[in-house]
């Protein structure tokens, strides 16, 4: 199935959790932030949420700056 | 009389504050840190490249800071508000810096969309740090949509150039009761030392520590002149005058 991660098209498995998602883009799960369709999702929710085709996921994270 | 700095209610143990982009590695950046003094650090949020991956920045700032992220990258209002709201949601608590930047050349950024910000930001709690164009009626306008502090730059970001603002930035110490933290453009000590001299509150400093040769010794340069900066505007600095004045008496030695 197609998903939109980060503003592009992604293209995976059905089923995938969005931990799942998150272990495929080596991003470190302690601090990692994720919006689902524009709303914020929990920490404590990545693992029992499973994507959807058209789901639009957005991940980022904290990095230096000033 | 002890020389209490508050913000939002909140005593900050230093009025120097640092930001942590453009470090050579995270363990300079937490030397640094330690070095400074700073008790408010600034961070950012990126989107993570899928496979690149991502660390845990915040693993490395040393324990007992402030972690305010900016909302760098953010061209508007709308987008700045949506970086504040991830990263409140992701743990990083209630302080916010403001950055509405549309610019990419100069990095100047956009008074009107900062107030914007600042506005829906204040209402939901946040305690709202608004990086802008030093402007008196904006600065006003700042306060009243809630601002817990005024960061008007010095000079384009990264652009070591000091205090070129500086006499807005007196116009703002002298006009506003909010702290004023000149942000941006201070690429030495005695630039930060010329800004508190001037009365501001405190400073907040990246590229020129981050890039210098020795980041930490550069931060402790830094905190040096920050304190030096505010003892001497506690003190009242003399006006410049155009003639001389002798420090000793003017009659003849022999005479």
């Amino acid at each position: 199935m197609r998903i939109k991660l980060n503003g592009r098209d992604a293209e995976i498995k059905d089923g995938t959790t969005v931990a799942a998602l998150l272990r495929g883009m080596k991003a470190d799960p302690k601090s990692a932030l994720v919006e689902l369709n524009l709303k914020v999702l929990a920490r404590a929710g990545w693992k029992r949420t499973a994507l959807r085709n058209g789901d639009a996921v957005e991940v980022f994270s904290f990095v230096t700056g000033g | 009389m002890e020389d209490v700095f508050k913000i939002a209610g909140r005593k900050i143990r230093s009025r120097f504050m640092l930001g942590t982009g453009k470090f050579p590695s995270d363990g300079s950046m937490a030397e640094a840190i330690k070095a400074s003094g700073a008790h408010i650090v600034t961070v950012a949020l990126r989107r993570v490249d899928s496979g690149a991956g991502s660390g845990n920045l915040l693993s490395h700032i040393p324990a007992g800071r402030i972690v305010m992220p900016n909302t760098s990258g953010a061209r508007n209002a709308a987008e700045a508000v949506r970086i504040a709201r991830l990263a409140r949601a992701a743990g990083a608590g209630d302080w916010i810096k403001i950055e509405a930047i549309p610019d990419n050349r100069h990095l100047l950024p956009d008074n009107l969309e900062t107030i914007k910000a600042t506005e829906v930001l204040a209402r939901e709690g946040f305690v709202v740090m608004p990086y802008f164009n030093p402007d008196l009626a904006d600065a006003r306008r700042l306060r009243d949509a809630g601002a817990a502090s005024l960061m008007p730059l010095g000079a384009p970001i990264g652009t070591n150039k000091g205090v070129t603002t500086r006499e807005l930035i007196k116009v703002l110490v002298s006009e506003l009761d909010l702290p004023v933290v000149v942000d941006a453009g201070l690429g030495r000590p005695s630039h930060a030392a010329e800004a508190m001299e001037l009365g501001a509150a405190a400073v907040l400093v990246n590229t020129a520590v981050a890039v210098s040769g020795d980041p930490s010794g550069m931060a402790e340069a830094f905190a040096l002149a920050v304190k030096a900066g505010r003892k001497a505007w506690l003190a009242g600095a003399g006006a410049a005058r155009e003639l001389a004045e002798a420090s000793s008496p003017l009659t003849g030695f022999l005479r």
